[in-house]
């Protein structure tokens, strides 16, 4: 989500609400004894004030589980995710007179509170930034999840475009595409030497296909843009020019698995975070729970 | 054809059912989205089985209690308790938790308010002592000090030890040190003083003010015979002028903490002697006039049967001693006919010199009856040496012990009269007890360094403690190792 004029009530009213904070909380602690402490009625009234705004933007997963659940839009609850969990981590330092755990369940409490925060706010530096970026670099962007399958699509794709013009077929699927196409024979477009063929095939073989088959580049050098055009053009040098367009083709394939890869590059940094910042809120949430309950009774 | 790619041709690729499969990326996310909570949740029911609630705990021990371990409930008890049956969710600690290990006694009669333990005595903060209480907790009643009944007795706003801390109570309103003692501190720190045998020394404070502890060593001015003279009669009863110092467990600073009063054996016979008599070299023992007369006659009595021919000396009307003259007024030289009229006379002629000149020279002697005789016996005034000057506070010399005597007791060097009160003024440990002890440059200044909340005075004895140290250790650890391997066989099989 991107943080713009829409989020102006949401930042002034975090800010109101950090000032004010802020302000009880200096003679709070000078005129309490031993300094300020979760303890104190004060203390107490910081800890669940944070521990509100955590539950509450831990609600969010929820409520993009129940999309039609009229509860206001997800726009909305992401804008309250982010102001009022961030405000979330000032209110709980003063829950805790700025103390940064001193028994072992808020300590730890607190390294996963920072933890979720510090991932949070990287989390959403990057959805600022990244899904502009994503439009500009990958303009073919397609749903992350199904990338393998038109990974395997694209490969299909190749091996038919070179079993049409050489006769070779890469695959079993490419056979049967192969089939569907010619009436189960195959039919080459052009007649070609054996030499000029194998340089086709052995450039397909070792170079393309390896690439397409497999998720991102390893190794391949054809993943470079640069060398893969280099490579496109010798082979056209070598190639009679009535193959030149499957040649386009075969580079066009190529171009776009290169965009699926940058694409799951870009899906990863983008989301990746989510890994450190959702399990671990989770546990938060868990702990902070029993924290409540034991503190209180103790 | 060339191939083209348009956003209609990408989207017939889809399976629009994608979102119902479960990918690898999907799949790691929602697994740990459940572990880690479970985790955490076992983290905490791994320690709940065993009995043992540190990972609640808000902060270590004090150094005092961290013995007890993991036992919370030692102090953490529910407020009702019937045998295993325990009501009620709270578990704060009650003053009857703390006074089932401790005495604490009260600390005023008149006092309005009493606070808990466990608000002064803030646990769960480390190794800090727990009777380093915060100011706040005096100030609470002593910013605006109430009283049951009357007018407080103390200062009534009172914030620290910067802020409206009134002056020590002897330095104020023109208060004199009641001894009486004659001492002249200008002249024995005076440089040429005559010392032991007559040579000139330079005394020091230490050379008079020593600690209980240090008063047991031998003192560079002791005199051997003088001190067995003096010990001699000391020991045998309580000094009536050296009031007995409290006995301090064995440590660095164990009898160091205040100056003893100091005694005639520590610190005056080597220079005053208490010769009596030119027959003796003896001094006569630092005691009651009555002890001393006894002494002087017995003494006497020994020399006379050892030495008749001294009968027919003849007693002189005068003695000049230190330059000074000895009147005896009506006096006749005279020649005892008898050994007994002869330690009579000798006796009169010693006593007058002691009541007069030597005894004089440093006690007040007071006589019964308005006529004062020869025969009559005086009574020496008691010392009134204040061995503790604040009685409300504590202090240690032995803390201190790097600072010169004069840094602080400014006004010994230059004092003339036994009734001047020479403590340190407040601003004195205020130039160093300015702050907390973590600031550069500044001496921790927190009420309790000097102040003492319970009235020890009235500890009630004896104390019967209440727990055994199994108890207080652990007594369910043994179910606790019992639980673990439970819990391990439910999780791991084994």
């Amino acid at each position: 989500m991107r943080i713009d004029q829409t989020h102006r009530k949401w930042i002034w009213g975090s800010v109101i609400g950090l000032i004010v904070a802020t302000a009880v909380y200096i003679p709070y602690d000078r005129l309490t004894m031993g300094g300020a402490h979760g303890g104190t009625v004060l203390g107490i009234i910081y800890g669940s004030v944070g521990f509100a705004f955590m539950i509450f933007a831990g609600l969010l997963s929820l409520r993009k589980k129940k999309p039609v659940w009229r509860m206001g839009r997800t726009s909305t609850w992401m804008r309250g995710h982010i102001w009022l969990g961030l405000i979330a981590y000032p209110l709980i330092l003063f829950h805790a007179g700025f103390s940064f755990g001193k028994g072992t369940l808020t300590l730890w409490m607190m390294i996963l509170f920072t933890i979720v925060i510090v991932s949070g706010i990287i989390g959403a530096i990057f959805q600022h930034y990244m899904p502009r970026m994503m439009t500009q670099q990958v303009p073919m962007e397609t749903i992350y999840a199904e990338i393998p399958r038109i990974r395997g699509q694209l490969l299909d794709e190749a091996d038919t475009k070179v079993a049409e013009v050489t006769g070779v077929s890469m695959s079993q699927s490419a056979m049967a595409a192969a089939n569907s196409q010619t009436g189960g024979v195959i039919v080459t477009l052009v007649q070609m030497e054996d030499e000029v063929r194998n340089e086709l095939t052995e450039f397909y073989d070792k170079e393309l296909r390896p690439y397409l088959e497999q998720d991102g580049a390893h190794g391949c050098a054809i993943a470079d843009r640069s060398i893969s055009a280099e490579s496109f053009r010798n082979l056209k040098t070598l190639l009679p020019d009535v193959v030149h367009p499957v040649v386009n083709d075969l580079e066009s394939i190529c171009e776009e698995k290169r965009e699926l890869d940058h694409q799951t590059r870009m899906h990863r940094v983008l989301h990746g975070w989510l890994f450190v910042h959702i399990p671990l809120s989770l546990a938060l949430l868990v702990m902070g729970a029993i924290h409540a309950i034991v503190a209180l009774q103790y | 054809m060339a191939r083209k790619r348009t956003a209609k041709s990408l989207g017939q690729r889809h399976d629009f059912h994608y979102f119902q499969r479960w990918g690898g990326w999907r799949l790691t996310r929602a697994v740990l989205m459940t572990a880690l909570p479970a985790f955490a949740i076992l983290w905490l029911l791994s320690y709940h089985l065993r009995g043992n609630a540190i990972p609640y705990s808000s902060g270590p021990l004090s150094s005092v209690h961290s013995f007890t371990g993991k036992q919370c409930n030692t102090c953490h008890a529910p407020l009702i308790k019937a045998g295993a049956v325990e009501v009620g969710f709270r578990k704060h600690v009650s003053d009857q938790a703390c006074l089932s290990c401790h005495q604490a006694p009260a600390h005023q009669a008149m006092q309005t308010f009493t606070p808990t333990c466990a608000s002064c005595h803030v646990e769960h903060i480390g190794s800090p002592h727990l009777q380093q209480t915060a100011d706040q907790t005096c100030v609470q009643c002593h910013g605006d000090l109430k009283v049951k009944s009357g007018e407080p007795r103390f200062q009534t706003a009172i914030y620290n030890f910067d802020a409206k801390h009134p002056e020590f109570a002897p330095l104020r309103d023109n208060y004199r040190d009641p001894g009486t003692i004659k001492l002249n501190h200008f002249v024995h720190l005076r440089a040429g003083l005559l010392g032991p045998n007559a040579q000139p020394v330079q005394l020091v404070c230490q050379d008079c003010h020593r600690t209980p502890a240090d008063q047991s060593t031998p003192w560079k001015y002791g005199q051997p015979r003088m001190v067995q003279a003096a010990l001699t009669s000391e020991s045998d009863s309580e000094d009536p002028h050296n009031p007995a110092m409290p006995v301090e467990p064995i440590h660095p600073g164990a009898g160091r903490a205040y100056m003893a009063a100091p005694t005639y054996a520590s610190a005056c016979q080597s220079c005053h002697s208490l010769q009596f008599d030119s027959h003796f070299s003896d001094s006569v023992p630092h005691d009651r006039p009555e002890i001393v007369h006894a002494f002087i006659v017995k003494k006497l009595t020994d020399y006379i049967q050892q030495h008749p021919q001294a009968l027919h000396e003849q007693i002189r009307p005068a003695r000049m001693i230190f330059g000074g003259k000895i009147s005896r007024e009506g006096q006749q030289a005279v020649v005892a006919r008898t050994p007994a009229e002869w330690v009579k006379l000798r006796t009169a002629d010693a006593e007058n010199l002691l009541w007069h000149k030597t005894c004089l020279q440093c006690h007040t002697l007071n006589y019964q009856g308005e006529t004062q005789t020869a025969e009559a016996m005086p009574e020496v005034a008691p010392a009134n040496i204040k061995p503790v000057w604040l009685k409300n506070s504590v202090f240690s010399h032995y803390a201190h012990v790097s600072i010169e005597c004069s840094s602080c007791h400014t006004k010994a060097p230059t004092s003339q009269e036994t009734a001047d009160v020479l403590i340190p003024s407040i601003k004195t440990c205020q130039s160093c007890h300015n702050g907390q002890p973590t600031s550069f440059g500044k001496a921790q200044n927190g009420c309790f360094l000097c102040h003492q909340y319970h009235n020890w005075n009235e500890r009630s004895q004896p104390f019967q403690p209440s727990h055994s140290i199994q108890e207080l250790r652990g007594a369910n650890e043994a179910h606790g190792v019992e639980a673990t391997k439970q819990l391990s066989a439910m999780f791991f099989g084994r």
